[in-house]
Protein backbone atom coordinates (compact mmCIF):
# COMPACT_ATOMS: atom_id res chain seq x y z
CA UNK A 1 0.00 0.00 0.00
CA UNK A 2 3.12 2.21 0.07
CA UNK A 3 2.39 4.42 -2.85
CA UNK A 4 4.65 7.40 -2.56
CA UNK A 5 7.70 6.98 -5.00
CA UNK A 6 11.36 6.96 -4.10
CA UNK A 7 11.86 10.47 -5.11
CA UNK A 8 9.10 11.41 -2.92
CA UNK A 9 9.63 9.28 -0.21
CA UNK A 10 13.86 10.31 -0.16
CA UNK A 11 12.65 14.53 -0.52
CA UNK A 12 10.30 13.98 2.21
CA UNK A 13 12.67 12.03 4.79
CA UNK A 14 14.80 15.36 4.62
CA UNK A 15 11.72 18.22 4.21
CA UNK A 16 9.72 16.83 7.01
CA UNK A 17 11.53 16.86 9.93
CA UNK A 18 12.44 20.12 8.76
CA UNK A 19 9.25 21.52 9.87
CA UNK A 20 6.96 22.00 12.96
CA UNK A 21 3.61 20.76 12.59
CA UNK A 22 1.27 23.24 11.22
CA UNK A 23 -1.72 24.38 12.69
CA UNK A 24 -3.53 24.13 9.82
CA UNK A 25 -3.82 20.40 8.83
CA UNK A 26 -6.25 18.99 7.20
CA UNK A 27 -7.88 15.63 6.57
CA UNK A 28 -10.02 15.77 3.38
CA UNK A 29 -13.11 13.09 3.20
CA UNK A 30 -15.38 12.74 1.17
CA UNK A 31 -18.93 13.21 3.09
CA UNK A 32 -20.52 10.55 5.41
CA UNK A 33 -23.55 8.74 4.86
CA UNK A 34 -24.33 9.99 1.48
CA UNK A 35 -21.23 9.24 -1.16
CA UNK A 36 -18.32 6.90 1.01
CA UNK A 37 -17.61 3.57 0.58
CA UNK A 38 -17.15 1.08 3.66
CA UNK A 39 -13.11 0.92 2.30
CA UNK A 40 -12.82 4.43 2.34
CA UNK A 41 -14.73 5.22 5.09
CA UNK A 42 -12.32 2.53 7.10
CA UNK A 43 -9.46 4.07 6.15
CA UNK A 44 -10.47 7.47 6.54
CA UNK A 45 -11.67 6.77 9.89
CA UNK A 46 -8.54 5.31 10.90
CA UNK A 47 -6.51 7.80 9.59
CA UNK A 48 -8.41 10.52 11.69
CA UNK A 49 -8.28 8.01 15.48
CA UNK A 50 -4.48 8.08 14.19
CA UNK A 51 -4.00 11.63 14.07
CA UNK A 52 -6.30 12.21 17.43
CA UNK A 53 -4.29 9.45 19.00
CA UNK A 54 -0.63 11.44 17.99
CA UNK A 55 -3.18 14.80 19.75
CA UNK A 56 -2.45 16.62 16.46
CA UNK A 57 -4.00 19.54 15.71
CA UNK A 58 -6.38 19.08 12.64
CA UNK A 59 -9.88 19.53 11.21
CA UNK A 60 -11.31 17.44 9.15
CA UNK A 61 -12.96 18.76 5.75
CA UNK A 62 -15.60 16.93 3.66
CA UNK A 63 -15.40 17.42 -0.24
CA UNK A 64 -17.16 15.69 -2.72
CA UNK A 65 -13.24 15.50 -5.10
CA UNK A 66 -11.25 14.13 -2.32
CA UNK A 67 -10.59 11.13 -4.17
CA UNK A 68 -9.11 13.09 -7.35
CA UNK A 69 -7.01 14.82 -5.07
CA UNK A 70 -4.99 12.04 -3.35
CA UNK A 71 -1.38 11.69 -5.19
CA UNK A 72 -1.94 8.29 -5.22
CA UNK A 73 -5.73 8.36 -5.98
CA UNK A 74 -6.40 6.61 -2.64
CA UNK A 75 -8.14 7.99 0.67
CA UNK A 76 -7.99 9.85 2.87
CA UNK A 77 -5.74 12.85 2.09
CA UNK A 78 -3.96 14.79 4.35
CA UNK A 79 -3.18 18.19 3.56
CA UNK A 80 0.18 19.22 6.14
CA UNK A 81 2.10 22.45 5.79
CA UNK A 82 3.58 21.92 2.12
CA UNK A 83 2.38 17.94 1.91
CA UNK A 84 -0.14 16.62 0.37
CA UNK A 85 -0.14 13.24 1.49
CA UNK A 86 -2.97 9.89 1.09
CA UNK A 87 -3.75 6.67 2.61
CA UNK A 88 -2.81 5.31 6.13
CA UNK A 89 0.99 3.92 5.61
CA UNK A 90 2.51 6.72 4.07
CA UNK A 91 0.76 8.95 6.71
CA UNK A 92 1.99 6.49 9.55
CA UNK A 93 5.99 6.81 7.81
CA UNK A 94 5.12 10.53 7.06
CA UNK A 95 4.34 11.53 10.66
CA UNK A 96 7.59 9.20 11.83
CA UNK A 97 9.60 11.40 9.91
CA UNK A 98 8.29 14.15 12.00
CA UNK A 99 9.40 12.18 14.88
CA UNK A 100 5.84 11.73 15.87
CA UNK A 101 5.12 7.54 16.51
CA UNK A 102 3.00 6.04 18.72
CA UNK A 103 4.81 2.87 18.53
CA UNK A 104 8.33 4.34 19.23
CA UNK A 105 8.52 3.12 22.61
CA UNK A 106 7.82 -0.88 22.08
CA UNK A 107 10.14 -3.06 22.46
CA UNK A 108 12.01 -4.72 18.94
CA UNK A 109 9.96 -7.98 19.09
CA UNK A 110 6.47 -6.17 19.40
CA UNK A 111 7.05 -3.12 16.25
CA UNK A 112 7.88 -6.33 14.63
CA UNK A 113 4.92 -7.94 15.47
CA UNK A 114 3.16 -4.32 14.98
CA UNK A 115 4.27 -4.26 11.45
CA UNK A 116 3.05 -8.34 10.73
CA UNK A 117 -0.46 -7.71 11.81
CA UNK A 118 -0.51 -4.11 9.79
CA UNK A 119 -0.26 -5.95 6.89
CA UNK A 120 -2.41 -8.59 7.95
CA UNK A 121 -5.20 -5.71 7.62
CA UNK A 122 -3.60 -4.75 3.99
CA UNK A 123 -3.99 -8.41 3.01
CA UNK A 124 -7.07 -9.61 4.06
CA UNK A 125 -9.55 -6.91 5.29
CA UNK A 126 -8.60 -4.28 2.81
CA UNK A 127 -9.30 -6.43 -0.38
CA UNK A 128 -12.05 -8.02 1.86
CA UNK A 129 -14.05 -4.59 1.95
CA UNK A 130 -13.27 -3.98 -1.97
CA UNK A 131 -14.87 -6.91 -2.92
CA UNK A 132 -18.13 -6.42 -0.75
CA UNK A 133 -18.01 -3.24 -2.81
CA UNK A 134 -17.41 -3.96 -5.97
CA UNK A 135 -17.75 -7.24 -6.58
CA UNK A 136 -20.66 -8.60 -5.07
CA UNK A 137 -23.61 -7.61 -7.55
CA UNK A 138 -25.91 -6.74 -4.70
CA UNK A 139 -23.67 -4.58 -2.58
CA UNK A 140 -22.94 -2.61 -6.33
CA UNK A 141 -26.03 -2.15 -7.96
CA UNK A 142 -27.81 -0.76 -4.34
CA UNK A 143 -25.26 0.54 -2.48
CA UNK A 144 -21.89 1.35 -4.33
CA UNK A 145 -23.37 2.93 -7.64
CA UNK A 146 -26.08 4.92 -5.48
CA UNK A 147 -23.70 6.34 -3.98
CA UNK A 148 -20.32 6.62 -5.56
CA UNK A 149 -21.57 8.93 -8.43
CA UNK A 150 -24.38 10.79 -5.96
CA UNK A 151 -22.32 14.27 -6.13
CA UNK A 152 -22.23 14.30 -9.98
CA UNK A 153 -25.01 14.64 -13.14
CA UNK A 154 -26.52 11.98 -14.73
CA UNK A 155 -24.19 11.00 -17.44
CA UNK A 156 -21.55 11.59 -15.69
CA UNK A 157 -22.15 9.72 -12.45
CA UNK A 158 -22.57 6.34 -14.81
CA UNK A 159 -19.20 6.96 -16.21
CA UNK A 160 -17.06 7.86 -13.11
CA UNK A 161 -18.89 4.47 -11.42
CA UNK A 162 -18.11 2.06 -14.50
CA UNK A 163 -14.46 3.74 -14.85
CA UNK A 164 -13.92 3.01 -10.81
CA UNK A 165 -15.46 -0.58 -10.86
CA UNK A 166 -13.35 -1.85 -14.03
CA UNK A 167 -10.22 -0.69 -12.03
CA UNK A 168 -11.48 -2.16 -8.81
CA UNK A 169 -11.92 -5.25 -10.37
CA UNK A 170 -8.79 -5.68 -12.29
CA UNK A 171 -6.78 -4.59 -9.08
CA UNK A 172 -8.67 -7.33 -6.91
CA UNK A 173 -8.34 -9.84 -10.00
CA UNK A 174 -4.30 -8.33 -9.54
CA UNK A 175 -4.47 -9.45 -5.58
CA UNK A 176 -6.25 -12.72 -5.90
CA UNK A 177 -8.83 -11.82 -4.84
CA UNK A 178 -10.95 -11.58 -8.14
CA UNK A 179 -14.76 -12.12 -8.85
CA UNK A 180 -14.00 -15.42 -10.24
CA UNK A 181 -11.61 -16.28 -7.65
CA UNK A 182 -13.58 -16.31 -3.99
CA UNK A 183 -16.79 -15.89 -3.22
CA UNK A 184 -18.94 -14.36 -0.36
CA UNK A 185 -18.39 -16.85 1.28
CA UNK A 186 -14.86 -17.52 0.96
CA UNK A 187 -14.44 -13.89 2.12
CA UNK A 188 -16.70 -14.13 5.01
CA UNK A 189 -14.21 -17.11 5.89
CA UNK A 190 -10.92 -15.00 5.37
CA UNK A 191 -12.48 -12.00 7.52
CA UNK A 192 -13.45 -14.35 10.13
CA UNK A 193 -10.04 -15.62 9.79
CA UNK A 194 -8.47 -12.34 10.42
CA UNK A 195 -10.74 -10.95 13.58
CA UNK A 196 -10.00 -14.49 14.92
CA UNK A 197 -6.10 -13.14 15.08
CA UNK A 198 -7.00 -9.96 16.14
CA UNK A 199 -9.31 -11.28 19.43
CA UNK A 200 -6.33 -13.49 20.21
CA UNK A 201 -3.72 -10.54 19.78
CA UNK A 202 -6.06 -8.00 21.94
CA UNK A 203 -7.17 -10.92 24.31
CA UNK A 204 -8.36 -9.12 27.55
CA UNK A 205 -6.10 -5.42 26.55
CA UNK A 206 -7.25 -1.91 26.50
CA UNK A 207 -5.26 -1.63 23.20
CA UNK A 208 -3.26 -4.29 20.90
CA UNK A 209 0.13 -3.70 23.00
CA UNK A 210 -1.11 -3.11 26.49
CA UNK A 211 -1.99 0.51 27.81
CA UNK A 212 -1.47 2.94 24.94
CA UNK A 213 -2.88 3.29 21.58
CA UNK A 214 -0.58 2.18 18.56
CA UNK A 215 -0.63 2.85 14.63
CA UNK A 216 -2.66 -1.22 14.24
CA UNK A 217 -5.63 0.24 17.28
CA UNK A 218 -6.37 3.20 14.74
CA UNK A 219 -6.14 1.44 11.92
CA UNK A 220 -7.95 -1.66 12.91
CA UNK A 221 -10.93 0.31 14.82
CA UNK A 222 -10.90 2.09 11.39
CA UNK A 223 -12.02 -1.06 9.80
CA UNK A 224 -14.36 -2.98 12.23
CA UNK A 225 -16.37 -0.24 12.96
CA UNK A 226 -17.31 0.66 9.25
CA UNK A 227 -17.79 -3.29 8.89
CA UNK A 228 -20.37 -3.21 12.27
CA UNK A 229 -21.96 0.30 11.51
CA UNK A 230 -22.39 0.33 7.99
CA UNK A 231 -25.96 -1.12 6.59
CA UNK A 232 -25.03 -3.23 3.78
CA UNK A 233 -27.71 -5.98 1.64
CA UNK A 234 -25.84 -9.09 2.55
CA UNK A 235 -25.24 -8.24 6.58
CA UNK A 236 -22.46 -10.96 6.91
CA UNK A 237 -19.33 -9.23 7.30
CA UNK A 238 -20.82 -7.46 10.28
CA UNK A 239 -22.05 -10.36 12.01
CA UNK A 240 -19.27 -12.01 11.37
CA UNK A 241 -17.28 -9.05 13.54
CA UNK A 242 -20.16 -9.34 16.36
CA UNK A 243 -19.31 -12.60 16.96
CA UNK A 244 -15.87 -11.16 18.85
CA UNK A 245 -17.28 -9.55 21.88
CA UNK A 246 -13.54 -7.93 22.68
CA UNK A 247 -13.29 -6.60 19.39
CA UNK A 248 -16.60 -4.74 19.49
CA UNK A 249 -15.86 -3.38 23.08
CA UNK A 250 -12.45 -3.01 21.98
CA UNK A 251 -14.21 -0.28 19.07
CA UNK A 252 -16.52 0.69 21.37
CA UNK A 253 -13.87 1.88 23.99
CA UNK A 254 -11.94 3.67 21.18
CA UNK A 255 -14.73 5.68 20.02
CA UNK A 256 -15.53 7.15 23.55
CA UNK A 257 -12.31 7.70 24.07
CA UNK A 258 -11.66 9.86 21.14
CA UNK A 259 -15.14 10.82 19.52
CA UNK A 260 -16.93 11.37 23.04
CA UNK A 261 -17.95 14.51 22.12
CA UNK A 262 -19.76 12.56 18.67
CA UNK A 263 -21.95 10.45 20.73
CA UNK B 1 -4.39 -37.73 -2.47
CA UNK B 2 -3.07 -36.34 -5.97
CA UNK B 3 -0.99 -32.64 -5.96
CA UNK B 4 -0.72 -30.98 -8.94
CA UNK B 5 2.36 -28.65 -8.94
CA UNK B 6 4.46 -27.34 -11.33
CA UNK B 7 7.67 -29.20 -12.11
CA UNK B 8 11.05 -28.90 -10.39
CA UNK B 9 14.65 -27.80 -10.85
CA UNK B 10 17.77 -26.05 -9.68
CA UNK B 11 17.05 -28.71 -6.86
CA UNK B 12 14.04 -27.82 -6.23
CA UNK B 13 10.44 -30.08 -6.28
CA UNK B 14 8.80 -27.28 -7.96
CA UNK B 15 9.58 -23.50 -9.13
CA UNK B 16 6.43 -22.05 -7.95
CA UNK B 17 6.31 -20.19 -4.66
CA UNK B 18 2.93 -21.53 -3.91
CA UNK B 19 3.52 -25.20 -4.63
CA UNK B 20 6.84 -25.53 -2.91
CA UNK B 21 4.94 -24.03 0.12
CA UNK B 22 2.86 -27.19 -0.56
CA UNK B 23 5.09 -29.45 -1.32
CA UNK B 24 7.04 -28.48 1.74
CA UNK B 25 4.56 -28.88 3.74
CA UNK B 26 3.26 -32.27 2.94
CA UNK B 27 7.16 -33.61 3.11
CA UNK B 28 7.41 -32.44 6.62
CA UNK B 29 4.32 -33.49 7.69
CA UNK B 30 4.73 -36.85 6.20
CA UNK B 31 1.69 -35.97 4.11
CA UNK B 32 0.90 -39.08 1.43
CA UNK B 33 0.77 -38.14 -1.58
CA UNK B 34 1.14 -38.09 -5.12
CA UNK B 35 3.20 -35.50 -6.99
CA UNK B 36 2.19 -34.92 -10.87
CA UNK B 37 3.80 -32.21 -12.39
CA UNK B 38 1.08 -30.33 -14.61
CA UNK B 39 0.58 -27.06 -16.11
CA UNK B 40 -1.64 -24.93 -15.25
CA UNK B 41 -4.05 -25.84 -18.53
CA UNK B 42 -4.06 -29.52 -17.23
CA UNK B 43 -5.68 -28.76 -13.95
CA UNK B 44 -9.46 -28.22 -13.47
CA UNK B 45 -9.15 -24.70 -11.81
CA UNK B 46 -6.68 -22.92 -14.16
CA UNK B 47 -4.40 -22.61 -11.27
CA UNK B 48 -1.29 -24.46 -9.59
CA UNK B 49 -0.97 -26.61 -7.13
CA UNK B 50 -4.07 -27.93 -6.60
CA UNK B 51 -5.13 -30.80 -4.47
CA UNK B 52 -7.38 -33.75 -6.03
CA UNK B 53 -8.55 -35.52 -2.40
CA UNK B 54 -11.87 -38.21 -3.24
CA UNK B 55 -13.38 -36.00 -5.46
CA UNK B 56 -12.99 -32.67 -4.67
CA UNK B 57 -10.58 -30.04 -5.65
CA UNK B 58 -8.53 -27.41 -3.51
CA UNK B 59 -6.27 -24.80 -5.02
CA UNK B 60 -4.16 -21.76 -3.00
CA UNK B 61 -1.39 -23.10 -0.98
CA UNK B 62 -3.20 -21.86 2.04
CA UNK B 63 -5.75 -23.60 1.47
CA UNK B 64 -4.48 -26.93 0.38
CA UNK B 65 -2.27 -26.91 4.03
CA UNK B 66 -5.49 -26.89 5.57
CA UNK B 67 -6.74 -29.57 4.12
CA UNK B 68 -3.57 -31.54 5.20
CA UNK B 69 -4.43 -30.35 8.69
CA UNK B 70 -7.94 -31.13 8.27
CA UNK B 71 -6.92 -35.05 7.36
CA UNK B 72 -4.87 -35.59 10.64
CA UNK B 73 -1.57 -34.14 9.00
CA UNK B 74 -1.15 -31.20 11.71
CA UNK B 75 2.57 -30.10 12.65
CA UNK B 76 0.50 -27.17 14.37
CA UNK B 77 -0.97 -28.81 17.50
CA UNK B 78 1.80 -27.34 19.76
CA UNK B 79 0.94 -23.66 19.07
CA UNK B 80 -0.85 -21.54 21.38
CA UNK B 81 -3.14 -19.55 20.45
CA UNK B 82 -1.28 -16.80 20.44
CA UNK B 83 1.25 -18.09 17.68
CA UNK B 84 -1.17 -19.09 15.49
CA UNK B 85 -2.46 -15.66 15.26
CA UNK B 86 0.79 -14.40 14.77
CA UNK B 87 1.49 -17.13 11.71
CA UNK B 88 -1.34 -15.45 10.06
CA UNK B 89 -0.11 -12.04 10.32
CA UNK B 90 3.49 -13.23 9.46
CA UNK B 91 2.22 -14.84 6.51
CA UNK B 92 0.54 -11.82 5.27
CA UNK B 93 3.32 -10.25 6.06
CA UNK B 94 5.70 -12.12 3.83
CA UNK B 95 3.20 -12.05 1.53
CA UNK B 96 2.75 -8.45 1.12
CA UNK B 97 6.09 -7.64 0.99
CA UNK B 98 8.39 -10.83 0.17
CA UNK B 99 6.85 -12.43 -2.54
CA UNK B 100 6.23 -8.85 -4.67
CA UNK B 101 10.13 -8.64 -4.26
CA UNK B 102 10.62 -12.36 -5.34
CA UNK B 103 8.30 -12.48 -8.36
CA UNK B 104 10.40 -9.24 -9.40
CA UNK B 105 13.79 -10.70 -9.19
CA UNK B 106 13.18 -13.86 -10.85
CA UNK B 107 10.67 -12.53 -13.49
CA UNK B 108 10.63 -8.78 -14.34
CA UNK B 109 14.48 -8.59 -14.13
CA UNK B 110 15.30 -9.13 -17.34
CA UNK B 111 18.91 -10.54 -17.16
CA UNK B 112 17.50 -13.35 -14.50
CA UNK B 113 14.55 -13.94 -17.18
CA UNK B 114 16.39 -14.39 -20.24
CA UNK B 115 19.35 -16.39 -18.62
CA UNK B 116 17.30 -18.23 -15.69
CA UNK B 117 13.97 -18.03 -15.49
CA UNK B 118 12.72 -18.45 -18.82
CA UNK B 119 14.93 -21.64 -19.54
CA UNK B 120 13.91 -23.54 -16.74
CA UNK B 121 9.86 -22.69 -17.21
CA UNK B 122 10.86 -23.56 -20.98
CA UNK B 123 11.83 -26.77 -20.12
CA UNK B 124 8.96 -27.48 -17.97
CA UNK B 125 6.47 -26.82 -20.39
CA UNK B 126 7.46 -28.44 -23.15
CA UNK B 127 7.81 -27.92 -26.75
CA UNK B 128 5.01 -25.81 -28.60
CA UNK B 129 3.95 -24.07 -25.09
CA UNK B 130 7.14 -23.09 -24.03
CA UNK B 131 6.84 -20.24 -26.79
CA UNK B 132 4.00 -18.31 -24.61
CA UNK B 133 3.74 -19.51 -21.53
CA UNK B 134 6.54 -17.92 -20.00
CA UNK B 135 6.31 -14.82 -21.63
CA UNK B 136 2.16 -14.86 -20.38
CA UNK B 137 3.14 -15.52 -16.99
CA UNK B 138 5.52 -12.85 -17.12
CA UNK B 139 3.42 -10.04 -18.88
CA UNK B 140 0.72 -11.39 -15.99
CA UNK B 141 3.21 -11.04 -12.44
CA UNK B 142 4.28 -7.31 -14.27
CA UNK B 143 0.73 -5.83 -14.87
CA UNK B 144 0.20 -7.34 -11.20
CA UNK B 145 2.91 -5.37 -9.29
CA UNK B 146 2.09 -2.64 -11.43
CA UNK B 147 -1.26 -2.18 -10.45
CA UNK B 148 -0.40 -3.31 -6.56
CA UNK B 149 2.73 -1.02 -6.16
CA UNK B 150 2.31 1.43 -8.91
CA UNK B 151 0.93 4.69 -8.68
CA UNK B 152 -0.02 7.31 -11.22
CA UNK B 153 3.18 9.42 -10.29
CA UNK B 154 5.46 6.08 -10.45
CA UNK B 155 4.82 4.44 -14.16
CA UNK B 156 8.41 2.90 -14.37
CA UNK B 157 9.55 -0.68 -13.51
CA UNK B 158 12.69 0.29 -12.01
CA UNK B 159 11.38 2.53 -9.56
CA UNK B 160 8.96 0.61 -8.64
CA UNK B 161 12.31 -2.19 -8.41
CA UNK B 162 13.54 -0.25 -5.46
CA UNK B 163 10.68 0.24 -3.37
CA UNK B 164 10.10 -3.47 -3.86
CA UNK B 165 13.51 -4.59 -2.92
CA UNK B 166 13.84 -1.84 0.25
CA UNK B 167 10.75 -3.51 1.69
CA UNK B 168 11.97 -6.91 0.99
CA UNK B 169 14.92 -6.06 2.87
CA UNK B 170 13.15 -4.67 6.20
CA UNK B 171 11.17 -7.78 5.31
CA UNK B 172 13.95 -10.50 5.89
CA UNK B 173 16.11 -8.59 8.97
CA UNK B 174 12.60 -8.40 10.72
CA UNK B 175 12.38 -12.05 10.05
CA UNK B 176 16.35 -13.00 10.73
CA UNK B 177 15.63 -11.27 14.14
CA UNK B 178 12.11 -12.70 14.84
CA UNK B 179 13.66 -16.18 14.00
CA UNK B 180 15.97 -15.49 16.98
CA UNK B 181 18.58 -18.69 18.39
CA UNK B 182 15.44 -20.86 17.76
CA UNK B 183 15.55 -24.10 15.37
CA UNK B 184 12.27 -22.96 13.89
CA UNK B 185 10.14 -20.04 14.33
CA UNK B 186 8.02 -21.74 16.32
CA UNK B 187 10.29 -24.11 18.43
CA UNK B 188 11.96 -26.75 17.90
CA UNK B 189 9.69 -28.40 14.71
CA UNK B 190 8.91 -26.61 11.61
CA UNK B 191 5.08 -25.72 11.45
CA UNK B 192 2.83 -24.00 8.73
CA UNK B 193 5.07 -20.71 8.62
CA UNK B 194 7.98 -21.99 8.32
CA UNK B 195 7.02 -24.06 4.69
CA UNK B 196 5.08 -21.22 3.42
CA UNK B 197 8.28 -18.82 4.01
CA UNK B 198 10.93 -21.58 2.83
CA UNK B 199 8.11 -21.83 -0.43
CA UNK B 200 9.60 -18.07 -0.95
CA UNK B 201 13.15 -17.86 0.06
CA UNK B 202 13.69 -21.69 -1.12
CA UNK B 203 13.05 -20.43 -4.55
CA UNK B 204 15.22 -17.20 -3.84
CA UNK B 205 17.88 -19.18 -2.68
CA UNK B 206 18.72 -21.89 -5.24
CA UNK B 207 17.66 -20.20 -8.65
CA UNK B 208 20.94 -19.85 -10.43
CA UNK B 209 20.25 -16.10 -11.27
CA UNK B 210 23.26 -14.06 -12.67
CA UNK B 211 21.37 -10.34 -11.40
CA UNK B 212 21.52 -10.82 -7.29
CA UNK B 213 20.82 -7.89 -5.62
CA UNK B 214 18.01 -9.72 -3.78
CA UNK B 215 19.65 -12.76 -3.11
CA UNK B 216 22.89 -11.14 -2.06
CA UNK B 217 20.67 -9.68 1.41
CA UNK B 218 19.29 -13.38 1.87
CA UNK B 219 23.14 -14.97 1.86
CA UNK B 220 24.09 -11.93 4.47
CA UNK B 221 21.48 -12.84 6.59
CA UNK B 222 22.75 -16.16 8.52
CA UNK B 223 20.04 -17.29 10.57
CA UNK B 224 17.19 -16.93 7.72
CA UNK B 225 20.25 -19.04 5.54
CA UNK B 226 20.78 -21.79 7.69
CA UNK B 227 17.01 -21.97 8.22
CA UNK B 228 16.55 -22.59 4.57
CA UNK B 229 19.02 -25.27 4.63
CA UNK B 230 17.73 -26.79 7.39
CA UNK B 231 14.38 -26.89 5.89
CA UNK B 232 15.98 -28.45 3.11
CA UNK B 233 16.23 -31.49 4.51
CA UNK B 234 13.21 -32.18 4.82
CA UNK B 235 12.92 -32.24 0.83
CA UNK B 236 13.73 -36.12 0.00
CA UNK B 237 16.51 -35.61 -1.84
CA UNK B 238 15.68 -38.93 -4.07
CA UNK B 239 12.43 -37.73 -4.42
CA UNK B 240 13.28 -34.71 -6.24
CA UNK B 241 15.63 -36.33 -8.12
CA UNK B 242 12.74 -38.60 -9.54
CA UNK B 243 10.51 -36.06 -9.58
CA UNK B 244 13.02 -34.14 -12.10
CA UNK B 245 13.85 -36.80 -14.07
CA UNK B 246 10.21 -38.37 -14.77
CA UNK B 247 9.31 -35.04 -16.65
CA UNK B 248 12.63 -35.63 -18.76
CA UNK B 249 12.21 -38.84 -19.69
CA UNK B 250 8.65 -37.64 -20.69
CA UNK B 251 10.09 -34.62 -22.60
CA UNK B 252 12.85 -36.69 -24.44
CA UNK B 253 10.44 -37.18 -27.41
CA UNK B 254 9.70 -33.26 -27.06
CA UNK B 255 13.35 -32.65 -27.79
CA UNK B 256 13.17 -35.29 -30.33
CA UNK B 257 10.27 -33.41 -32.25
CA UNK B 258 11.90 -29.95 -32.04
CA UNK B 259 15.40 -31.59 -33.52
CA UNK B 260 13.21 -32.87 -36.72
CA UNK B 261 11.10 -30.04 -37.22
CA UNK B 262 13.90 -27.26 -36.72
CA UNK B 263 15.96 -29.03 -39.15
CA UNK B 264 12.71 -30.34 -41.60
CA UNK B 265 11.85 -26.14 -41.72
CA UNK B 266 15.26 -25.36 -42.63
CA UNK B 267 15.53 -27.69 -45.05
CA UNK B 268 12.14 -26.81 -47.34
CA UNK B 269 13.43 -23.07 -46.80
CA UNK B 270 16.58 -24.18 -48.55
CA UNK B 271 15.57 -26.24 -51.20
CA UNK B 272 12.73 -23.61 -51.95
CA UNK B 273 15.28 -20.92 -51.97
CA UNK B 274 17.26 -22.82 -54.49
CA UNK B 275 14.28 -23.91 -56.79
CA UNK B 276 12.95 -19.90 -56.76
CA UNK B 277 16.31 -18.52 -57.68
CA UNK B 278 16.67 -20.95 -60.56
CA UNK B 279 18.77 -23.84 -59.39
CA UNK B 280 17.31 -25.94 -62.05
CA UNK B 281 16.71 -23.94 -65.40
CA UNK B 282 19.74 -21.01 -65.19
CA UNK B 283 22.36 -21.59 -67.81
CA UNK B 284 24.90 -20.57 -64.49
CA UNK B 285 23.60 -23.25 -62.90
CA UNK B 286 26.15 -26.56 -62.53
CA UNK B 287 23.52 -28.83 -61.91
CA UNK B 288 20.54 -27.43 -64.49
CA UNK B 289 23.68 -28.09 -66.84
CA UNK B 290 24.08 -31.59 -66.25
CA UNK B 291 20.34 -32.46 -66.24
CA UNK B 292 19.79 -30.88 -69.47
CA UNK B 293 17.20 -28.95 -67.70
CA UNK B 294 17.85 -25.37 -68.63
CA UNK B 295 15.33 -23.04 -69.88
CA UNK B 296 15.18 -23.29 -73.51
CA UNK B 297 14.98 -19.09 -73.90
CA UNK B 298 18.67 -19.10 -72.02
CA UNK B 299 19.93 -21.36 -74.84
CA UNK B 300 18.49 -19.66 -77.82
CA UNK B 301 20.31 -16.20 -75.62
CA UNK B 302 23.95 -18.43 -75.63
CA UNK B 303 23.19 -18.71 -79.68
CA UNK B 304 22.33 -15.89 -79.97
CA UNK B 305 25.55 -14.61 -78.52
CA UNK B 306 27.43 -17.44 -80.61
Amino acid sequence: MSNLSFMQDAFMCQMAAAEPWPEDASLFRPPEGGQILIGENALSLGVEVYLRMCECSFKVVTCTNAEFMAPSGKLPVLLCGKFVISEPTPVINFMKQKGISLSKDLPESEQRDLKAYIEMINNILIPAELFVTWAHEETLTQITSVRYGSPYPWPLNKILCWRKKQEMLTYLEAVGWGKDQRSLATVQEELKRCCQALAQKLANKKFFFGQKPTELDALVFGHLYTLLTTKLPDNRMAETVQSFQNLVSFCKNIEKQYFGHKT
Amino acid sequence: MELKCWGGDWGLPSLDIDCLSALTYAYFAKVPFEIIPSLPRNTITGTLPELKQSDFIYSRAFTIIGIFRREGYNVDYGLSEDQFANTLAYISYIEQKLRPAILYTLWLDSANYTKVTRPAFSKLCGFPYSLWYPSRIRHQIEQNVVICKGSRFLPKLSDIEKILYKEAWTCMNDLEHHLGSTLYFYGNSPTTFDAILYGHLGLLLKAPLSSTVLQNHLHACDKLKSFCLRMESFLPSEMSTSVKSSPLSEKEPFYKNDIVISVGVALAAMVCYALTSGVLTERHSKLAEKLGTVRSDDLSEIDDID
